[in-house]
Parts: structure tokens; sequence; C-alpha cells
């Protein structure tokens, strides 16, 4: 019960026994609440947690698609650079064969 | 997450759950005085149970029943707001609530509304006795007379100063002693 008010309480005995009189009467009201009501308040409790508990797989879903995401860009970055490699390679073969059909051309001149 | 994290997770949801049991009816009733509809009554205390489920449940459980009251509260204004919009008149009543009323309030000790009640056991008028206070005294009240909260605590859940709970707390007993000597045995029927 209420106890710290000063100045502005106006209620006294009577006040505070009043509302302890009113309380009572409330929790009987709550007591008999229609089975009816007590139902949907419990459904809809259970509708709350497991709005709530229904989040978790959506969080493993999107772990296991960010885990996956990685990966696979991990992967295309390693293709990346073997492609780029490959293409490194294939240049140096081109300019040597190049410095080679030059070398020969030089040697027919001559 | 660890077997510990995940038990310890376990065991605060079945501690929210049974907060939740426990608070539920009392929540819908003071949401039901405003409204007197029991399907909004039903979806205030279902967006109250959402709100605190989705934004404190990792809070310590000590501090639910405060947050609950809170959230409820806001509900309960923001139902107020609605139907005053739609009813087209938007002067709210909250906005007269905040003059000082306390040169009004009348020392009740000379009359004895405890015997009233105790010879009529007459719940449905205390209902109706509350359905008649304005909207911040009835909150007022109920937090203070039958949620056990202080003047600071009720403050805090109502977003309004001390003073004015102590204002509006002040007010609605008056009111309620008014009410109860004056009102005769009534029937209330709650639209569905």
């Amino acid at each position: 019960m209420p106890s710290d008010d000063s100045l502005q309480s106006p209620p006294g005995a009577n006040g505070d026994a009043l509302a302890k009189t009113i309380a009572c009467a409330l929790d009987q009201a709550v007591q008999q609440l229609p089975a009816g009501v007590q139902t949907e308040l419990a459904t809809r409790r259970a509708l709350v947690l497991r709005q709530r508990s229904r989040q978790w797989p959506l969080a493993l879903a999107a772990s296991i698609a960010l885990v996956c995401g990685s990966f696979a860009l991990q992967h295309i970055s390693q293709d990346n650079d073997a492609m780029a490699l490959d293409m490194m390679q294939a240049d140096v073969e081109l300019l040597s064969e190049i410095d080679m059909l030059e070398s020969l051309a030089e040697i027919d001149e001559t | 997450m660890s077997v510990l994290a995940f038990f310890r997770r376990k065991s605060s949801e079945q501690a929210l759950e049974q907060f939740l049991a426990g608070t539920e009816r009392r929540a819908y009733q003071t949401a039901l005085l405003t409204t007197r509809r029991e399907a909004d009554a039903l979806d205030i205390v279902q967006d109250a149970m959402l709100q605190l489920v989705q934004h404190y449940r990792d809070h310590d459980s000590q501090e639910w029943p405060k947050l609950m009251q809170r959230i409820l509260q806001n509900r309960i204004v923001d139902w107020v707001r609605q139907q005053q919009i739609q009813k087209g008149r938007f002067a709210m009543v909250l906005d007269d609530l905040e003059e000082d009323p306390l040169s009004q309030v009348e020392d009740p000790k000379d009359i004895n509304p405890l015997s009233l009640l105790s010879a009529q056991q007459d719940i449905q008028r205390v209902l109706s006795a509350l359905e008649a206070l304005p909207l911040r005294q009835r909150q007022c009240f109920l937090l203070r007379a039958w949620e056990g909260f202080d003047t600071q605590a009720t403050a805090d859940a109502l977003g309004i100063s001390t003073g004015s709970v102590k204002t509006h707390y002040s007010r609605s007993l008056e009111k309620l002693t008014q009410a109860l000597m004056n009102s005769q045995p009534t029937e209330v029927a709650y639209a569905i």
C-alpha cells in the first residue's frame, strides 16, 4: 500500500481503507473473469512467446547463409587468382614466341 | 552458443512465461476499465506482452512488472488517442489533467465509504466508479492502490511528475468516494 504521500495526499485513514477495499474488489473481479477471456489470454500469451521463439530459426538460417556466402566468395576469388595466373603465363608464352619470331626474321634478313 | 548459455536462456524464457501468466489477467482488467470492450482490451494486453518479450526479455526479471505497466499504460493512452482521432475530436482529454486540483480536494475524513462498500459488496459498482474516472486519475489509482507502486514508480510508469501523481491519486480517491456514495447497484455489460 502506498505510504509515501505527504502534503498532497488527502485521503487519510479512510482513503487508504477505501483504496484497499477497491483493490480487493478488483482482485475479485480478476478472479471472476469469464473462462473464455482467460483462455483467450493464454492463447495470445502462447502466440507472443511462439513469435519470439520463431525468430531463432531465422537467425540460424541467416548465419548459415552468411557462412555459405563467404565460402562461395572465397572460392570465386581463388578461381579468379588461378585464371589471372593462367592469363599471365599465356601472355609470357606469347611474348616469348613473338621474340623468337622476331629473332628468326632478323636472321632471315641477314 | 554454449550449453550453459542455452540453459540459462531456456530458464529465462520459462520465467518470462510465468510472469506473463501471472500478469495478463490484471493487465486485461486494467485495459478493460478504459476500453470497455473485450476485444480491444485483449489486443492491448497482447501488444504489451509482445513489446515486453521483444525488447525487455533480457532485462532483470525484477524490472518486468514496472516495464510491463509502463508499456501497458502507454498502449492504453495510445488507444484513447486513437479513439479521439476516430471520433474527430483532436482536443485530448489528457491536456486538462495537469492543473493543480489540491485546493478543491475535500478532506474525506468525515465519511466512511468502507462501510458503504462492505454493506453492498458490489464489484460492478467499483468497476463502474473506476471507469468513470478520467484516464490519468484511473491510471494513478490502479498503479498506486492496486499494483502497489510508490509515487516515484508510478510517475516513471506514466511519464509524469511525482506531484502530478499525488494530485491525480488524491483526486481519484475523492471521486471514487463520491461515486460510491451516490451510485446505485448497476449491471455493466461489456461489448465484445
